[in-house]
């Protein structure tokens, strides 16, 4: 028994260290109203470029600390929001709206009605992907 | 007419009198009052050594008995008219010594000691308690020089003025100028310092484990600062770590030089700095040729500010951009890391006097906390960026790490590339008067 217990403990594990980047939110940054993911993390540091990459790995090393990548993949949903055209005030309000459901909701129904007329049909696809949620 | 005049003359004059019991020229050029009715003792010494005391019963509570010695003058070997003629450090024990003063934290005896024009090698030497160690202000005659890479110059607790340092581009591996409790220095230029080496309290300036130092009206030039320390609190030309209310002000930062793009990156050139400091301030100051870590937050730190500083920042600045924007705050310092909060940014200029500055990721204000310890609390407010042309920086960037409650307030950006990149918890830019290339935010 004590066993078996050990062993969904490690599988739980297993599946927590082996699927985070699977399951973690995409590293992203908020650029003057715009989302921007970024698909690779240098230990940990998300980056733009290959120049940026270059630097946070050259820090890394200097440092002596991991500086494995990891490579991510924006879910569906979170490129939905990023490019529904609805404005986000920072990084935190983009975070939110993925992440939150009612947050999301309230946010939509809060949106100038000239906003909601012209971003209708975007606004529209994300009320029936929320619900779904 | 001339009636009248004199008259009035005759009016006046009682009221110019001064008792001369209550007043005593200095040679600082203006006079000293003494409260109450002074008895003072006059004693030569040596040459013109004057001590001047009080005996009486006025004065505040405790002070009688104190004195003040003033009136030494130290001149290199061969110049006349000086008490002690020395070219090192063996003149200014001597007055110290003959005065009855110490070099110490714990002196009572406070003098001032004038310096006459001439290089003097001050390798190893400190400065009292309530000391005054004075150089003509605005002049460049007076200069301190070091003749072991490894020593200090001068470890201050008291005050300097008008002592002007030439590192003579040595490889120096400590503190030229160790500030101590309440210790002051100013009107200073500092040249030839741009060979220091890396090492745990290496700087210029530095100010470790102590509380309400000043440090203002300086220059320094021909600075490039040391490379490949552990981590970026380490070194830097005015440091401050576990110290608290420390003031930098109108200090100018002249040749700051930038990394050559040949050269490996190198993220610790830090110019001014504090580490696990509270009340760190730089203010008023000028920085030419500004480039990444001109300012350095570090680790560890709260109510620190960064106010009314102007930063000129041409070629070359980009280096490093990704990691290290002009002004950091940075919580990434290993080994130790150390949580931060709490930092104003105001007022600030960063003007761009070339139109090639850029590169991925450079920015005038970075926040940063890789891998561990958070900032919770930044405050950035009225700040300008001007700029000719646009320029391929940001003026804020965050990335990474974990940094809670940024609040950006009025500031304006010209020219610039990007404004503003976050990906911080709970920050704030827009709805904040904030104006990105004419565009309210």
């Amino acid at each position: 028994m004590a066993f078996s217990n050990d062993m969904r403990y490690l599988g739980c594990l297993f599946l927590v260290l082996t699927g985070s980047n699977l399951l973690a939110e995409t590293p992203a940054i908020y650029i003057d109203g715009r989302i921007v993911f970024s698909t690779v993390t240098v230990g940990g540091v998300p980056v733009w470029s290959a120049e940026e990459q270059a630097a946070v790995e050259n820090l890394h090393g200097i440092r002596g600390r991991d500086a494995a990548l990891v490579f991510y993949t924006p879910d569906n949903f979170e490129i939905a929001v990023a490019t529904s055209g609805i404005k986000f005030s920072g990084y935190s309000d983009f975070r939110n709206c993925v992440g939150d459901k009612q947050y999301l909701a309230d946010k939509l129904d809060d949106l100038p009605v000239s906003t909601q007329r012209r971003l209708k049909s975007s606004i529209d696809f994300l009320r029936g992907r929320n619900s779904q949620r | 007419m001339k009636k009248a005049l004199l008259l009035a003359l005759a009016w006046i004059s009682p009221l110019c009198a001064i008792e001369p019991q209550t007043q005593a020229s200095t040679p600082f050029g203006h006079n000293t009052f003494y409260l109450g009715n002074m008895d003072p003792l006059i004693t030569a010494i040596k040459g013109s050594v004057q001590i001047v005391g009080s005996t009486g019963p006025a004065g505040p509570q405790g002070a009688q008995g104190l004195s003040r010695n003033y009136g030494v003058t130290i001149g290199t070997l061969g110049v006349q008219g000086v008490n002690y003629a020395s070219n090192t450090i063996n003149g200014l024990n001597q007055a110290l010594s003959d005065l009855g003063s110490s070099m110490m934290s714990t002196n009572t005896v406070p003098v001032t000691i004038f310096f006459k024009d001439g290089v003097y090698d001050m390798t190893g030497s400190s400065n009292g308690k309530g000391n005054l160690l004075w150089g003509v202000p605005g002049s460049s005659g007076v200069i301190f020089v070091i003749n072991d890479d490894s020593k200090t110059i001068v470890t201050n607790y008291g005050h300097l003025s008008g002592i002007n340092v030439d590192a003579g581009s040595r490889t120096f591996t400590s503190a030229l100028i160790n500030m101590k409790d309440n210790s002051e220095y100013d009107n200073f230029i500092i040249r030839g310092a741009q060979n220091q080496i890396n090492r745990d309290g290496s700087a210029i300036i530095n100010t470790y484990q102590s509380t309400h130092t000043r440090v203002h009206d300086g220059l320094f030039k021909e600075y490039i600062g040391a490379a490949g320390s552990s981590y970026e609190g380490q070194n830097g030309a005015v440091r401050t770590e576990f110290s608290t209310d420390t003031y930098h002000y109108r200090l100018t930062f002249s040749s700051i030089a930038v990394r050559s793009n040949t050269e490996a990156l190198n993220p610790y050139r830090n110019v001014w700095v504090t580490v696990n400091s509270i009340g760190s301030r730089i203010e008023d100051s000028i920085f030419e040729g500004a480039r990444s870590l001109s300012v350095d937050f570090n680790i560890g730190g709260w109510n620190n500010a960064a106010k009314r500083n102007k930063f000129y920042i041409g070629a070359g600045a980009e280096r490093d951009g990704p990691n290290y924007g002009v002004i950091t705050l940075d919580s990434d310092g290993s080994p130790a890391q150390g949580s931060s909060t709490m930092t104003w940014v105001d007022s600030n200029e960063f003007i761009f006097v070339s139109t090639g500055p850029g590169g991925g990721g450079s920015s005038c204000i970075r926040s940063r906390s890789i891998p561990t310890g958070i900032w919770a609390g930044i405050l950035i407010t009225n700040n300008v960026v001007s700029s000719i042309v646009r320029t391929n920086w940001y003026f804020y960037r965050q990335v990474g790490g974990s940094v809670f409650n940024a609040v950006l307030k009025d500031n304006t950006v010209y020219n610039m590339e990007f404004c503003f990149a976050d990906s911080g918890t709970g920050t704030i830019w827009t709805s904040a008067g904030n104006t990105c290339n004419g565009i309210l935010q």
